[in-house]
């Protein structure tokens, strides 16, 4: 189960689990950003290559505007899943 | 000495919540690595969906089978009554392309490859068998 919040700072909180079957829902929720963001991972605990996709894809629209798209706090085992696919230098992440 | 566990999952994204649940209860009977279990559900996940996905005429539930032994865990995925996809040979994925060459396509089975230690396909009387083997 994925839970996807949006702040009125402007910062996304994913917590839970993104997998192939939270996929649609991201993808309708991720729409709505139409600026620069930063999306926290800090209580995400699973990300599967269709939770990255879903990303890349948001990431890429983003780029495209103008507008940025930043990773917060990713535990160290989605790191090394975004290490692997060089995800992490596509990116931003602190 | 050896533990066998065999589950049939129905073919269903939604099915992704049960696989989960049995890996976190095998991962905390016999305690494995927190880092295996992550990597477990990620190759477990990408080769259930694929079967989900790319196979969608077969009405059978795919077995998961895991038999755990001290130095090494090997899964094996079977998929009845499917047409060939073999998913032995690594996929190509250019990590030092920039984001607007960047595609998910092919991104699950490269990283089954990179978190696996061994990636194995049978095909047989239209039986799909993926074995994956990751030593402890």
């Amino acid at each position: 189960m994925l839970t996807i919040e949006f702040t009125d700072a402007g910062i996304v909180h994913l917590e839970g689990r993104f997998d192939a079957s939270q996929e649609q829902k991201a993808l309708e929720a991720f729409a709505r950003i139409d600026t620069s963001v930063q999306v926290d991972c800090r209580g995400l605990e699973y990300i599967s290559s269709v939770g990255i996709g879903a990303l890349l894809f948001t990431q890429k629209r983003l780029n495209d505007m103008g507008h940025r798209l930043k990773l917060l706090h990713l535990n160290p085992h989605i790191m090394e899943i975004f290490r692997l696919a060089g995800f992490d230098a596509i990116f931003e992440i602190e | 000495m050896q533990n066998i566990i065999e589950k049939n999952f129905a073919r269903e994204l939604g099915s992704l919540d049960q696989v989960f649940e049995v890996l976190e209860q095998i991962s905390r009977t016999y305690k494995l690595p927190e880092g295996s279990l992550y990597a477990f559900k990620l190759c477990i996940e990408e080769l259930f969906v694929n079967m989900v996905r790319y196979q969608p005429d077969s009405r059978h539930p795919v077995t998961l089978k895991m038999i755990i032994e001290e130095n090494k865990v090997t899964i094996l995925l079977v998929d009845h009554d499917v047409d060939r996809f073999d998913v032995s040979r690594p996929r190509e994925v250019k990590k030092d392309a920039p984001l607007e060459e960047r595609k998910p396509g092919g991104l699950g089975i490269y990283l089954v490859h990179q978190l696996m230690d061994r990636v194995l396909y049978d095909y047989k009387d239209r039986t799909s068998t993926v074995t994956l083997i990751k030593n402890l």
